[in-house]
């Protein structure tokens, strides 16, 4: 080992920069990436995203933890991304270790190594990058030498099938509890890792597994996961940061010197979303909504567009669109910026006409396409999920749409959801035939009218009211996707759906458990990389690795679980009280909708009364807008 | 509306930006200095630069071009330094000058460039070996390389006519290969194809050898100085 301490990483890495495609996702070198001194700094931590830099980059959590642990004196955090295929050929022949960008030092000599969790097919990318950095695959296999690894990131919500892998999970929003872990880990360092483990077990939405016993029933589901030791908290409860609009945000982001997927300023509006749609993920863990006021805003995107330069402010969030100081912050951007060239974009419309004006207000760079999500064909259907958007709604939507000079419409559904039958599939192609329709009535020229129909698979998500239902088989969801083919047979019309091999690897890891560790590691070592992306997925490879693991994958996504039954993640509190998801569940089965908590009504979620929070919304919208029905994107 | 000419640096991790990078990079740089770039009238304004022939990606550059214009008169140093405060790492900026008003456009006036090839050890032969090939590749009336266009199938092109001069030294024990090529709009030869020429006509370098490539200076027709652009008040930081 002491010899390859002596080896120059980084002259290395750059001749092998010269043989790979995109050779930018290594150079490092950024606009506003920060390289501090290594040996004056105490703690170093490596934020690792376990995809390409590509995808990483346009992550906002990235930049927000990168900014909130540099700003710190007495820590760095440099990046890695997972190396694509090619890289990681070259990397392997030569021997060379994962390094971070920075200071292209190996990943194996920071303090912590710090995964993000966006998606379930990503990974197998962690299983390798822990591999090419030199670090024991499983966590009981490391030693006081090794980094600290930890995880967080909404997969953190389920995080068993990772269980054996990671360290430490962190439970939530990271802006004030990377900051605990790294003072947690500044008084342990020294120790044994085992102290240090129980403290870090010790700070308020941090989850070590190794503190926990899971013990199973005999028909394989699980009867309890209980701490193994003293002072190991029984439950851990997310994180979330209050007082919104004074929260830290990055104003100097990286500005990246390749082309990444989203290339422009990210402003966030706000953080969380009221529309309770029921198989939203993402609308669950991020309760309660809080909104950051137009002012604030505003100054943020003046400084952001001095400090990066970038001509395109997104105003990102699950649902822009129902943000109440929407329009004054669109004026007062535009009035701010536009003379510097700067446009201003809307990454989400709701499906109604205030969207559409909206955007053709304001969208600078006219995309030739608009979309929409009723996400289901049908209202019953729409009602069962909680999508409160109306077919008078995507009517006046795509009229609107058409009406101001689009020529293209996209429209999103999901297929395979809970209590779905034929007419639903049968109200997918209507819909299309009726936004067609619209389009001619409008004008639209022969020849130029369009409309894409994009189906995904319904999968179900830990800490959601459909937590508990089944996701079709294979056979199923390809049935429906030849059905739907069947039915959109209009040449206008271009027919787009998911591979539904990768939703169902989605659906056994999203509610998968510790047993699924095996398997996870069995499919990387059979050559399992970058599942998410076409190209590198290889259904068969994942079917031997079950097989050889003797797992059965179908019982982990076509289960039906009762009210009753203990849940993987049962341990991890979102905030949401079961009570609330019981009864969401239940107003689905009778297709019953429940407000959006904008409107006052309060739905008992339970994460404002069991965490001390509640919703922040800026005063002042008063448009009348809260009360139409939409969707967002 | 003044028209200027920036002369600038591409190295370290900048030399693996692409040409389209390299643009959008720019355009951002340019924001980040406040200088009062000139956007394009239209639904979606944007600062117009004219840049110079393509740096293919890995290959460093010490003298690259691009123009621009500006709403009003900065001096170029001025230009110069407020350029320079934004620039990420491996750009950076090293001369400025008015452009005269009928100045043509970049891309029509460069004709070839420079470049050093330096061979990491162990890659290339001895210098009387290189010497004597470049020499034989020189004397060759024709020299057809596979340039292959678009997906199509590969198609020889005689890049003889695009090779002005060839030189070998050695500098610190490794072997650097200087060549003048024509690199404008009407013929084009990267350093790339005459190295595996060079290396298939005379069975030297090996065909894995990647060598570090800069591009040290580009010039107009007949040698003509791109950045004599305003008769001598040129400015350099």
């Amino acid at each position: 080992m002491s010899s390859l301490r002596q080896r120059n990483y980084g002259e290395e890495l750059e001749r092998l920069l010269d043989r790979v495609q995109k050779p930018a996702r290594y150079a490092g070198g950024e606009w506003n990436s920060i390289r501090k001194d290594w040996d004056e700094t105490g703690v170093k931590v490596a934020f690792a995203f376990p995809d390409v830099y590509e995808v990483g980059m346009s992550h906002l959590g990235l930049q927000i933890l990168y900014h909130t642990v540099n700003r710190r004196p007495d820590a760095l955090m440099e990046r890695v991304f997972a190396p694509w295929k090619d890289m990681e050929g070259l990397m392997r022949d030569h021997g060379l270790p994962l390094l971070t960008l920075e200071s292209r030092r190996p990943v194996s000599d920071f303090d912590i190594l710090a995964f993000t969790l966006q998606y379930e097919m990503s990974f197998t990318n962690i299983l390798n990058m822990l591999d090419l950095a030199g670090i024991p695959l499983r966590s009981s296999a490391r030693s006081p030498g090794h980094p600290l690894v930890i995880a967080g990131g909404p997969c953190a919500f389920n995080p068993e099938p990772l269980a054996d892998f990671i360290d430490a999970f962190a439970i939530g929003e990271g802006e004030e509890l990377i900051n605990d872990i790294i003072d947690a880990y500044r008084a342990g360092r020294g120790r044994d890792r085992e102290r240090l483990l129980r403290k870090l077990a010790g700070i308020g939405g941090v989850y070590v597994p190794a503190f926990y016993r899971v013990r199973y029933n005999d028909d394989g589901t699980v009867q309890s996961v209980k701490p193994v030791a003293e002072g190991i908290p029984e439950r851990i409860t997310k994180r979330l940061i209050t007082g919104f609009d004074r929260s830290d945000f990055p104003v100097n982001p990286i500005v990246p010197n390749m082309g990444v997927v989203h290339d422009r300023i990210m402003l966030e509006v706000m953080r969380g979303c009221t529309r309770g749609c029921r198989f939203c993920q993402a609308g669950s863990i991020y309760r309660p909504v809080r909104e950051k006021s137009p002012e604030t805003l505003i100054d943020q995107a003046f400084r952001l567009v001095k400090n990066t330069g970038y001509d395109e402010i997104s105003l990102v969030s699950l649902s822009s669109a129902d943000y109440t100081g929407l329009k004054p912050l669109v004026k007062g951007l535009l009035d701010r910026v536009e003379g510097m060239g700067v446009g201003v974009s809307l990454p989400s419309l709701r499906a109604d006409a205030f969207s559409v004006d909206l955007a053709r207000e304001v969208q600078r760079v006219r995309r030739s396409s608009l979309t929409f999500a009723p996400e289901a064909g049908t209202q019953r259907l729409r009602d069962v999920i909680n999508k409160g958007v109306t077919e008078k709604d995507l009517v006046e939507a795509v009229s609107a749409a058409f009406g101001a000079g689009w020529q293209a419409v996209k429209l999103y559904f999901m297929i395979g959801l809970p209590a779905e039958t034929r007419e639903d599939l049968d109200g997918i192609a209507g819909l299309a035939r009726l936004v067609l329709k619209k389009g001619e009535e409008a004008g639209v020229g022969r020849g130029r009218l369009r409309v894409t129909v994009s189906v995904s698979s319904f999968v179900p998500k830990s800490h959601t009211p459909f937590q508990w239902e089944p996701m079709n088989t294979l056979e199923e969801i390809r049935d429906k996707q030849k059905y739907l083919k069947g039915l959109l047979k209009d040449k206008r019309v271009s027919f787009k759906w998911h591979d539904p091999e990768v939703s169902f690897l989605e659906g056994v890891l999203s509610r998968g458990d510790r047993r699924l560790s095996a398997a996870l590691e069995r499919a990387w070592r059979l050559g399992s990389r970058f599942d998410g992306w076409s190209e590198c997925f290889d259904f068969k490879t994942w079917q031997k690795a079950f097989e050889e693991t003797g797992t059965d994958p179908g019982w982990y996504a076509h289960r039906r679980y009762s009210h009753e039954d203990v849940l993987p993640w049962d341990h991890i509190d979102a905030g949401l009280s079961k009570a609330f998801l019981v009864r969401e569940h239940r107003r689905a089965m009778s297709a019953l909708p429940t407000p959006d908590c904008r409107g006052g009504k309060c739905p008992a979620c339970g994460v404002c009364n069991g965490m001390g929070a509640k919703p922040e919304i800026i005063a002042g919208g008063g448009d009348g807008r809260a009360q139409v029905p939409d969707q967002i994107l | 509306m003044p028209r200027y000419r920036i002369r600038y640096s591409k190295e370290g991790a900048a030399r693996f930006m692409s040409h389209l990078d390299l643009a959008r990079t720019f355009e951002r740089v340019l924001r980040r200095a406040g200088l009062p770039v000139t956007l394009s009238r239209g639904f979606n304004p944007h600062s117009r630069l004219a840049f110079g022939f393509p740096l293919p990606v890995g290959v460093a550059g010490l003298e690259e071009y691009v123009d621009m214009d500006l709403d009003r008169d900065i001096s170029p140093a001025e230009i110069i330094r407020s350029i320079n405060s934004a620039m990420p790492p491996g750009l950076k900026a090293t001369g400025s000058c008015r452009l005269e008003e009928r100045a043509p456009a970049l891309m029509s006036e460069v004709e070839r460039s420079t470049y050093l090839v330096r061979f990491d050890r162990g890659d290339a032969p001895d210098l009387e070996t290189v010497r004597q090939c470049l020499e034989r590749v020189m004397g060759l009336p024709e020299v057809p390389v596979a340039r292959r266009k678009k997906d199509g199938p590969p198609v020889p092109f005689d890049i003889r006519p695009g090779i002005l001069s060839l030189s070998a030294r050695e500098e610190d024990g490794r072997m650097v290969v200087e060549m003048e090529l024509m690199a404008g709009s009407s013929l084009n030869v990267r350093p790339g194809e005459v190295i595996q020429a060079l290396g298939e006509r005379c069975g030297i370098f090996g065909g894995n050898c990647r060598p570090e490539i800069t591009r040290t200076g580009s010039r107009g027709r007949g040698g003509k100085e791109l950045f004599g652009c305003c008769s001598g008040r040129v400015e350099k930081c």
